[in-house]
């Protein structure tokens, strides 16, 4: 092969060896060199490959261009083993991205400092912020101004209840692990790490029922307020773990049944069909 | 059996305020209707109840065979042969168009990546975007976000489109493209769409329905709606006094609809839109029919 002359190409014997990795390192470099500037010799190339082969490489470097990347979270899930129709219907809510979960993550490990500088006199902080974490980003991951495309999915096979519901397990698998970790570093009793689990999985359903009504921005807003008011009025009088003691937790159970209820019960009886949230 | 059967249909806004649809009867079988009214004559309603995004208050909803108001399972069972296109539909700015076309694909139920992938590519090439699959939708021109829009309607061919004003914000050549787009699926599907444009519904439908005040006031061929206007169009030197409109025309004569017949006027051929506004009269201005 000579290299280096104006009008030269390949012949067609030099292309078939290129092309099944016959050829040694350098004169397959070569080839390839000159491939990628001669339009004869790339035609020549087309003609010599599958069409079949050509058309399914052409094909797995569209699906690498034009596939939008999974944010880190969902990317994270697919390696545990969720499927691949998931995680692009994850992929696609807001609490469920990179900047959303960062956010959380950092006002619950500043909620967690000052408890731990406090030396567990003053847990309202990460009370607080630990119920509310999953809270918001269930309310962040649906509703017409999160999800623009509502009007389509009111209308898919696979349904806004299961789409509401699959996000809600998102938020929770990806903010509860966390949270339990971070309630860990918490002085004070052990249990207490866990003991917000009551509030926060109440408190979900109080916002899906309710978002049911007036929107889950609204909702979102209402359900933060009451564990606000919750939260900062026991400080005044009450012990630290108050809002997680047993006899809340109770209270928080009842909450959750009734919650559910009132969703089972706008199921059958809204006027869009199909929609229970 | 129809496609799409509504017996008695009726539905109200507004706590039972504002009359939407009033005991309407129609059916609708292969091949595209369109549907012509003014704003607030229960277009969209129809469209959304066809589409199970709404219930109606009462009648019968026959789609496909099914009761979408018995069960969960009819319900899904028509949204799986179901194309929607609402009239105003929300577009996340930071997807591409095949990461759109690709998340409603899930939604109806595309499950396996390779063949969901071929779809919407197939999909977005119908709509004339196929070079335009990785751009973000923020990116995209008004029209083009329009046929992203239709293209994910597409997905899979359904056997019922419903297409809720699709040519908006579309410029004449979008426009004649989403025609070519919508004529090659009308051999084997229901479609349903609503405009404003009569020259889209001459151009594409052999049926037109015209609703006005949640009634239909006319369902039948495009060609028959034309032919209800013979004799009450003409080309005049001057306005029609009593004419229902009247305006000039590129040659200086007068386009008279309706009303008597000016002195000295010629018959001229009607176009739909006359005959669409004779068909209504005063009603083409109203907007809302509170009862």
């Amino acid at each position: 092969m000579t290299t280096g002359t104006q009008g030269w190409h390949a012949d067609s014997a030099l292309l078939s060896s290129y092309l099944a990795g016959d050829l040694d390192a350098v004169t397959g470099a070569s080839v390839e060199q000159h491939v990628s500037r001669c339009a004869t010799c790339r035609a020549t190339v087309g003609r010599l490959v599958e069409p079949q082969l050509l058309e399914q490489t052409w094909t797995g470097i569209r699906d690498v261009v034009e596939r939008p990347a999974l944010p880190f979270a969902v990317r994270l899930a697919r390696r545990c083993g969720l499927s691949e129709p998931t995680a692009v219907l994850l992929a696609s809510a807001a609490s469920l991205r990179g900047a959303w979960l960062v956010g959380a993550f950092l006002s619950l490990s500043f909620a967690t400092l000052a408890a731990y500088a406090s030396g567990g006199t003053a847990l309202a902080p990460f009370l607080l912020a630990a119920p509310l974490a999953p809270v918001l980003g269930v309310a962040a991951a649906y509703g017409p101004r999160q999800d623009p495309l509502e009007a389509l999915i009111a209308t898919a096979p696979y349904g806004r209840t299961r789409l509401i519901l699959l996000r809600t397990i998102g938020v929770l698998v990806s903010v509860l692990p966390v949270t339990v970790l971070l309630g860990l570093a918490i002085p004070g009793p052990p249990w207490l790490a866990a003991a917000w689990l009551g509030p926060a999985l109440a408190l979900v359903p109080v916002l899906l029922a309710l978002a049911g009504f007036v929107g889950p921005r609204t909702a979102a807003a209402v359900v933060s307020l009451l564990w606000s008011g919750v939260v900062l009025g026991s400080t005044r009088a009450l012990a630290p773990t108050w809002p997680v003691e047993a006899a809340q937790q109770g209270v928080y159970l009842g909450l959750a049944v009734v919650a559910c209820a009132v969703i089972a019960i706008r199921a059958g009886a809204d006027r869009q069909p199909g929609v229970a949230l | 059996m129809s496609t799409v059967e509504l017996t008695g249909v009726s539905k109200r806004y507004g706590r039972g305020r504002i009359r939407a649809l009033a005991d309407v009867d129609i059916a609708f079988d292969q091949g595209v209707t369109g549907l012509l009214g003014p704003n607030g004559a229960g277009k969209t309603t129809l469209l959304r109840i066809v589409a199970t995004s709404i219930a109606a208050d009462s009648g019968d909803v026959r789609l496909l065979g099914r009761d979408p108001q018995r069960s969960q399972a009819e319900v899904t069972a028509v949204r799986r042969e179901l194309g929607f296109l609402p009239q105003e539909l929300g577009y996340p700015s930071d997807m591409t168009a095949f990461g759109f076309i690709e998340y409603v694909a899930v939604l109806k139920e595309w499950n396996d990546r390779e063949v969901r992938s071929q779809e919407v590519r197939r999909v977005l090439g119908a709509v004339g975007l196929a070079d335009q699959a990785s751009v973000r939708i923020s990116r995209l021109s008004g029209g083009q976000r329009r046929r992203v829009g239709l293209a994910q309607a597409l997905l899979g061919e359904p056997r019922l489109l419903v297409l809720d004003e699709p040519t908006t914000g579309l410029d004449p050549a979008q426009r004649a493209d989403l025609r070519r787009s919508l004529s090659a699926v009308a051999h084997r599907s229901t479609v349903l769409l609503s405009t404003h444009q009569t020259e889209d519904v001459a151009a594409l439908c052999e049926r037109v329905v015209v609703l006005a005040g949640g009634t239909v006031r006319f369902d039948g061929a495009v060609t028959d709606l034309v032919a209800t206007a013979v004799g009450q169009v003409w080309l005049a030197d001057e306005p029609g006094e009593d004419a229902l409109v009247s305006w000039r025309t590129g040659t200086g004569r007068h386009h008279v609809v309706g009303g008597r017949r000016p002195v000295g006027a010629d018959p001229a051929e009607p176009t739909l839109e006359d005959a669409y506004l004779l068909m209504l009269g005063p009603d083409a201005q109203r907007v809302h029919t509170p009862s």
